[in-house]
């Protein structure tokens, strides 16, 4: 029926494969429970080296049954054994993540919701996603110690939820890591089957049916308290007797105590049937026929072909609720474990559930673990209380307690190896006392640095600084070299050169040009006009002369030019100054937050009388007789 | 073909041959005593693992005489004979050894012959550590004889017999998602089929979660493209940037948290399965809204609704999901989606582009889920091209292969998968899809972000119960 699953490996939930298992797989089965995928076992035929390499290889491999894109079981293999021809294989579904790490926290009026939700840090493969971890809308205060989350887990499910009668809960990992907490069966399918008659075995007995039941209680004076009877009539009407239950209870809680017996009464007001209903195929609602492992824990199966039965709901035979199954593959065959109260169904219908491990699974009746602010321990459990124990009680001490005098007004302290079990130090408290010291030891605290409240941005005033006399100083002036912008302006110029003597330049001849042209007398040359011309004999040369130039003064002319004037002056120091002070006035600007470090030593001081009481809780404590 | 004239029985790796009969008549060294052997037919299995097909491995028993010139030549036979028993127990057990294979072809057929046998891989030895050869007390005449008489041969076979295969390919590539269609012989028997998808651009680094290879051998199969759904809170919306497979997709609006229903689409399919898988291609456009989505069949007055999937946040691209199982009533089904969104809070949305149903009733329809950065692993610089590769193995490993294939020179690398990759098929049409989105687009694009185009190649090794 729908053939063609896989089974392969893979190094993380969404890593790489390592492994195709699905032709070479031998023996896979696998369990899932109302916490969901459970275990899956196989046998792997593997040469020997390979079967080490798998043996050796680190981590845990994600381990993955599909079929045609949907998950049917997935897990992480966490055991392996090799063993002739091949390896062995154990796989555990993802729940087991609640128990890698250990967890330590205390949860005051919290929803369990919100406490597993907390517990999701300590179970990092899951997802985070809180959305399917429903509020049962009860609350507890609890303190937990080095506990693994699926001790926890299984305790609060156990708690029930705000309804009436409290409904059963259930915690697990679906097939994409998501954390589930929901009231149980709530998402389950229903499934029909037809028995195989030749196959049919149904016994029941009278032996755990209990349709009268009351509760006992601790009243609010610790004394002895009962609920009211509740009965089945039907139930007496159909087993032909009355047979009265009662349910000791661990509250201090009238109608808690009722939601208790009625769930007992509900339990077993019916007799609970061993049964062996073997069938080899399943159908919906709609009469498809469907294959075996399409079943889930949570999923309702109804018989049609059991004749109804006395109850109109589930009679526990022929309809009843899956708790756990599990499923061979190979052989294509499934083992279904009932919801209580079906105490033995063997073959396609089995279970092992007994009366009273139904009703510890329901309410979590065990003693000593169950109330509002109770701390649970992994030695806890069984309610059986030691002799001598010591317990703090909000009033007298109950019957089979004796009060504890030696604590009257004083602190327990545990003992220090080696100390006097039961010594006492000091005087006791008297009723809502105080205890005073009037002398401190004389002390000083050492320098340190205050760094702790940081400053707030802030400003400073004006003010005069009157700092420390400025030793004779100089100051260095540099002003830069400035050219000024070009502006036209009519002026004139004033010009009175001076009267200057050339200088001599010694003997020389003079060039005479004339306009004469050809010869002339004394000329021994033709002239041509405008030609130097020598005459030799003529001009003697003169003699060595100056020439005094005396340029009267006169004005230049008034045009207006555009020009600029560029004034450089050298850099050069004052004069040393004398020693004096400076003022400076006006308000800084705003600083950013900073700490302000101070050193020194305080000043010793003495002390008045100091209150050194411990703020307390009067309770009072009893020993167990 | 002619008709084979005489039986054809060989024990042979390749290299290493017993010949039990050589097909021609001719007396040979392993002769199976008269009347002592005839092959066994397997029967089904119960698993639904099918790791190899639907049929259980079957025992042969066989006595022979082996025979020789001298008395060392016998003696050699037989320990060949061993040789080869022990290397098939080998192999079954996952050695590095060459599988050996039982050839037949028996007398009077006319479709396997000496030349092209039926073929079973050898599992080497019965249950327990019972031998696999066994002699009778005439051995030690071997001196004598040249003749080790009654040996009597025992050992597992596959419980179908292989013939040879034939291939076609589905003609012009189309747009990935669309259907490719191999058009091959119908056989009475599933059949291991190799798949290859060409078409791959290997310069792509593609950005994608897993999609879904689909194998579809009855031709069961129903797609709708969702815009046209609309209802209540579902409206239908342009997307063609994001290359839907039409140009719109529906769009949920989270205005409520409670469960809306999109309209419904008329699936007509039962007949020829008894269960549907659903698959959608959905795109979360919130950062922090979740969403939770799940398919409805519906017919009259009867309805069943797969388990919701949590739809996370954790990216705002499109993926395909596969929605579950859903039973086949008659023609007139319908599937519609589900949705209800975590917080109507800014009212987020969530698109869908296709939903996709393939009839599954038997091993002929898979689902194979494959990481489309595995498909390209190694190759993703290479110049040449690749294939997606499904291959059964049959008759070398024992498991299948899933991965990629260098079209250049064959070299493989393979891929991470879900889903059984021993292929089967028997129908004389084969249909296969490939659902895969790409980064942003909802479907697979190339380097310029074009939706690639696809060829189907599948490739049928022929099974049968039967010798034929």
């Amino acid at each position: 029926m729908l053939p063609g699953m896989q089974l392969a490996v893979y190094t993380t939930p969404t890593g790489s494969i390592i492994a195709d298992w699905t032709s070479i797989a031998i023996g896979v089965e696998f369990e899932k429970d109302e916490h969901g995928y459970k275990s899956l076992s196989a046998f792997i035929p593997l040469p020997f080296a390979e079967a080490m390499l798998f043996y050796n290889r680190p981590g845990t491999p994600h381990l993955e049954l599909t079929y045609s894109g949907s998950c049917i079981w997935q897990g992480r293999i966490e055991d392996v054994s090799i063993v002739a021809g091949g390896i062995s294989i154990v796989a555990f579904g993802y729940y087991r993540a609640f128990a890698d790490q250990l967890y330590t926290a205390t949860h005051t009026a919290a929803a369990p919701s919100a406490i597993i939700a907390a517990m999701l840090t300590k179970a990092p493969l899951l997802s985070s996603v809180t959305k399917f971890i429903q509020n049962p809308g009860t609350t507890i205060t609890e303190r937990y110690e080095d506990l693994y989350p699926v001790e926890i887990l299984e305790r609060l499910v156990k708690l029930g939820d705000d309804q009436t009668p409290p409904r059963m809960w259930e915690v697990g990992v679906d097939a994409a890591r998501l954390v589930y907490f929901r009231p149980q069966s709530s998402t389950g399918k229903t499934w029909y089957v037809d028995s195989d008659s030749n196959g049919i075995e149904i016994n029941r007995s009278l032996e755990q049916v209990y349709n009268s039941v009351y509760a006992v209680y601790s009243s609010s004076t610790n004394q002895r308290a009962v609920t009211a009877n509740s009965t089945d009539a039907p139930s007496i009407s159909q087993a032909g007797l009355t047979r009265e239950a009662m349910v000791s209870t661990q509250t201090r809680s009238s109608s808690q105590a009722g939601r208790w017996r009625d769930a007992y009464l509900d339990d077993h007001s019916e007799p609970t049937p061993n049964a062996v209903l073997p069938f080899k195929s399943v159908f919906d609602s709609g009469g498809n026929a469907w294959p075996l492992w399409a079943i889930e824990n949570g999923d309702t199966i109804i018989d049609r072909s059991l004749p109804p039965a006395i109850s109109s709901t589930i009679d526990k035979i022929s309809v009843f609720r899956i708790k756990s199954l599990a499923y061979s593959v190979d052989q294509d065959e499934i083992k279904v474990v009932p919801e209580s109260p079906i105490q033995s169904l063997e073959e396609q219908v089995g279970g092992e559930n007994s009366a009273t491990q139904k009703i510890s699974d329901r309410l979590g009746v065990v003693e000593g673990a169950v109330g509002a602010g109770h701390n649970i321990s992994p030695n806890e459990g069984g309610g059986l209380v030691p002799a001598t124990m010591i317990g703090f009680f909000p009033g007298d001490c109950p019957t089979g307690w004796t009060e504890y005098t030696s604590s009257r007004g004083r602190f327990i302290v545990g003992v220090p190896s080696g100390g006097t079990v039961e010594g006492t130090v000091g005087s006791a408290l008297t009723n809502l006392g105080t205890r005073t010291i009037s002398t401190v030891v004389a002390h000083t605290h050492t320098e340190g640095t205050l760094a702790n409240a940081a400053e707030a941005a802030h400003t400073h005033g004006a003010g005069s600084l009157d700092a420390a006399a400025e030793a004779a100083h100089t100051h260095s002036v540099n002003p830069p070299s400035t050219t000024s912008t070009g502006i036209s302006v009519d002026h004139t110029h004033a010009v009175d050169p001076p009267n200057t003597t050339s200088s001599s330049d010694g003997a020389h001849d003079h060039d005479i040009t004339t306009t004469l042209t050809g010869a002339q007398p004394g000329v021994g040359a033709s002239l041509s006009p405008n030609s130097p011309v020598t005459i030799n004999g003529a001009i003697s040369t003169a003699a060595a002369h100056t020439h005094t130039v005396n340029i009267a003064s006169f004005t230049s002319g008034g045009a207006s030019v555009s020009h600029t004037h560029t004034v450089d002056i050298a850099a050069f120091d004052s004069a040393a100054g004398s020693s004096h002070d400076h003022v400076i006035s006006g308000t800084s600007a705003a600083g950013s937050s900073h700490n302000h470090t101070i050193s020194g030593s305080t000043a010793s001081t003495g002390s008045a009388t100091v209150d050194v009481t411990m703020p307390y809780l009067q309770l009072r404590l009893c020993q167990k007789d | 073909m002619p008709t084979q004239t005489h039986p054809y029985i060989v024990l042979t790796d390749g290299t290493t041959s017993c010949v039990f009969a050589d097909g021609s008549g001719t007396q040979s060294n392993y002769s199976p005593i008269r009347g002592e052997w005839a092959p066994s037919i397997s029967s089904i299995t119960s698993s639904p693992l099918v790791g190899r097909g639907s049929r259980n491995m079957t025992l042969e028993e066989i006595s022979i005489n082996i025979y020789g010139t001298t008395a060392t030549l016998a003696l050699g036979r037989l320990a060949t004979l061993a040789k080869l028993l022990d290397q098939a127990d080998r192999w079954a057990r996952g050695e590095n050894v060459t599988p050996v294979l039982f050839k037949y072809a028996p007398q009077g057929s006319t479709i396997s012959s000496t030349a092209t046998p039926l073929q079973a891989v050898c599992y080497g030895r019965g249950e327990g550590d019972e031998t696999s050869l066994a002699l009778s007390q005439d051995f030690n005449q071997v001196g004598l004889n040249f003749q080790i008489p009654e040996v009597n041969v025992v050992f597992k076979r596959s419980g179908d017999w292989y013939l040879d295969t034939e291939s076609d390919d589905s003609g012009a590539a189309v747009a990935i998602n669309e259907t490719m269609t191999c058009a091959l012989t119908a056989m009475d028997e599933f059949s291991p089929s190799l798949l290859k998808i060409s078409g791959w651009n290997p310069n792509v680094t593609p950005d994608t979660t897993a999609g879904f290879i689909l194998f579809i051998d009855n031709a069961k199969y129903y797609r709708a493209d969702a815009s046209g759904l609309t209802a209540t809170g579902f409206t239908s919306q342009a997307d063609a940037a994001a290359l839907p497979r039409n140009t719109n997709v529906l769009r949920y609006t989270g205005t409520v948290t409670t469960t809306r229903s999109s309209a419904a689409s008329t699936i007509g399919l039962a007949s020829g399965s008894t269960h549907y898988s659903v698959y959608v291609s959905l795109r979360n456009n919130h950062a922090s809204a979740t969403f939770q989505v799940s398919a409805t069949l519906t017919n009259l007055a009867f309805t069943y609704t797969t388990q919701e999937t949590y739809i996370d946040a954790s990216t705002q691209n499109p993926r395909y999901i596969c929605l579950g199982i859903l039973p086949a009533i008659n023609a007139s089904d319908t599937v519609k989606l589900n949705v209800a969104a975590s917080t109507s809070a800014g009212s987020p949305t969530i698109d869908f582009d296709q939903i996709f149903v393939m009839g599954v009733n038997d091993e002929g329809q898979r689902a194979i889920s494959i990481s489309a950065l595995d498909l390209d692993g190694a190759y993703t610089t290479a110049s040449t091209p690749v294939s997606l590769v499904i291959d059964h193995r049959v008759l070398t490993h024992r498991t299948p292969f899933v991965g990629a294939e260098k079209i250049s020179d064959a070299s493989r690398a393979p891929g991470t998968y879900r889903g059984n990759g021993f292929l089967v098929s028997k129908a004389a049409s084969v249909l296969v899809v490939v659902l895969m989105a790409n980064g942003i687009y909802w479907r697979f694009t190339n380097s310029s972000n074009a939706v690639i185009t696809t060829v189907a190649t599948v490739t049928r090794t022929k099974a049968y119960l039967t010798p034929q």
